[in-house]
């Protein structure tokens, strides 16, 4: 019998061995992983953000985002406000850019500003001016961005082509253009009482809500104007108005082309171009004045106050990375958010010249501003809300409404 | 053509003027709105024409048919007079206000004004559009049996 060399270990230890090494490491990675919840409002672009996470568990084992769609910004907030300090609260939440201030005032989210002040300058400055700056408040960073939009004008593009009456570019081409589409079958606009959309009218007016001190300015020359002018509109039949909480009869109506023109979020174009199969749709920025400006929505990012070390650390990685440019083109081509970031926009050259109308916000984005940061604005929208509902579908005197809601507001902040 | 769709003739296109008006008023009352085009006068005329044709279509089961056939032929007329309605107000709008050049026209007169119609007279006014049709349908049927 041939001198066979005896193995250093029996085969059925070298198995054992192998199966104890996998498991080690397997153990070993699971402990250092760190699982955060994410809880956002992205309905529509809820697969964007499935596929964004999946690439981000695929590129790096150490953090897990558990990411959940927990309703429409509105139920978001009322979910985290149940959850608040108790075992469901989340990690990371996507906080509406109106909502946010009421979460730092109420100390719920944590500060960022040491992670922020470590970040290059080449790229906090490739933000898009004043989106880098909406995540602060008194010299401090709570917020960070990811989704950002502005409103625009949607239009029924056949039926103008038809009337012959271009995009209106000022308030007043607006209100003769609503005339003009008005028939028996069709109003010429619709209007959704929501505050961002009367702050959009004000802001491109060259008015504000807010003053620089945080004292709140609804009754003003520009807020009655557009008031005055939704007001008039509605009084000749040119204006179907619906009220904050109903938007999709609104949307509706502008796609059974019972409404001509509308305004929206450009976050807004896949859903309202998926059902707009009856004519064709384009969207254009809002009507401006000279010195106008377009008021930013969308929402921050914020780590809340509970989270762990481990945890706040693996949301500014997480968030670090949805800021790659790439992660941002991937995020504007299944959103329609803003590229928030210049660095992003050659990547999105193809996109937006592949239908003009997806550009409509882009166009308008050197004049964006941020919202009012006051923790009141969140209770401000719903007198506003309140106030277009009686003027549009109660008939009230624009300028008593106003008055009334500036008294309601200034005792709110008081 | 005999007395019977002759009657028919006169009748529905009564009958249908009578349906527009109605459904025009209830629309202003309640701030609804029914137009199919533009044109006040083509959405009569339309109203009008497609009562007639549809009173035409069943004018067999009425005049001929059993209870069966009858309430079927009832049943029809209500379920298929939207769309017909629609359909020709889509073909009337674009011929005379022009549009047969523009798709995205074209695609609005001939799907969202049957769609349109369809929820006006199920969702939006159905406590006018029911017994409207209801009428409508007891006139073109009794018309259509009487001297059988």
């Amino acid at each position: 019998m041939p001198d066979v060399p005896r193995p250093l270990l029996p085969p059925r230890r070298w198995l054992r061995a192998g199966l104890a090494a996998v498991t080690l490491t397997w153990a070993g990675a699971t402990f250092a992983q760190t699982e955060i919840t994410f809880w956002h409002a992205m309905d529509s672009a809820q697969g964007t953000v499935d596929a964004l996470v999946e690439r981000f568990h695929d590129e790096q084992d150490e953090v897990r985002v558990d990411a959940r769609y927990v309703g429409s910004y509105r139920e978001a907030q009322t979910k985290l406000l149940a959850a608040f300090g108790g075992p469901d609260e989340p990690d990371l939440f996507q906080a509406e850019i109106a909502f946010f201030p009421r979460l730092v005032a109420e100390g719920a989210v944590q500060d960022l500003t040491a992670e922020a002040a470590a970040l290059p300058a080449a790229f906090t400055e490739d933000f898009v001016p004043g989106l880098w700056a909406y995540g602060e408040l008194d010299g401090r960073r709570y917020g960070l961005p990811w989704n950002a939009s502005t409103p625009a004008l949607y239009l029924n593009a056949s039926a103008l082509e038809r009337a012959g009456v271009a995009p209106p570019e000022t308030w007043e081409a607006f209100a003769d253009a609503a005339d003009a589409l008005t028939t028996r079958r069709a109003r010429g606009v619709v209007f959704v009482g929501d505050s961002w959309l009367f702050e959009m009218m004000v802001r491109s007016l060259g008015g504000a809500l807010v003053d620089d001190a945080g004292r709140p300015t609804l009754d003003t020359p520009e807020a009655r104007e557009a008031l005055s002018l939704l007001s008039d509109l509605e009084a000749r039949g040119s204006l179907a108005f619906f009220g904050a909480d109903e938007t999709t009869p609104a949307i509706l109506g502008f796609v059974r082309t019972r409404s001509l023109m509308a305004f929206a979020s450009i976050a807004n174009w896949p859903d309202v171009r998926r059902f707009s199969v009856a004519f064709d749709l384009t969207a254009v920025p809002v009507p401006m004045r000279e010195g106008g400006r377009v008021p930013l929505g969308g929402a921050q990012l914020v780590v809340m106050r509970n989270a762990t070390p481990e945890a706040r650390a693996a949301a500014w990685r997480f968030w670090r990375w949805l800021m790659e440019p790439e992660q941002i083109a991937t995020w504007v081509e299944g959103s329609y958010y803003l590229p928030i970031r210049d660095a992003a926009r050659p990547l999105l050259e193809g996109f937006y010249a592949e239908e003009p109308g997806r550009g409509a916000a882009l166009a308008q984005l050197d004049r964006a501003v941020p919202r009012p940061r006051i923790p009141a604005f969140d209770a401000m929208r719903g007198i506003l809300d309140d106030m277009m509902e009686r003027v549009l579908r109660g008939g009230r005197d624009p300028g008593e409404a106003l008055a009334d809601a500036q008294a309601r507001a200034e005792a709110l902040v008081e | 053509m005999n007395a019977s769709r002759a009657r028919a003739l006169l009748l529905a296109p009564a009958l249908g003027l009578l349906g527009f008006a109605a459904l025009d008023a209830a629309g202003r009352a309640q701030g609804v709105l029914t137009g199919m085009t533009a044109s006040p006068a083509l959405d009569a005329a339309v109203f009008a024409l497609a009562t007639a044709v549809s009173a035409q279509w069943h004018h067999r089961a009425w005049r001929r048919g059993g209870r069966a056939a009858a309430w079927g032929a009832a049943l029809a007329h209500v379920a298929t007079f939207p769309f017909l309605a629609g359909l020709l107000a889509g073909v009337a709008d674009l011929t005379w206000l022009g549009g047969w050049g523009v798709p995205g026209l074209v695609r609005a007169a001939l799907g969202a004004t049957p769609a349109n119609l369809l929820a006006t007279f199920a969702v939006e006014l159905p406590l006018v559009t029911l017994p409207l049709g209801g009428l409508a349908v007891a006139g073109l049927a009794a018309s259509a049996r009487r001297g059988r």
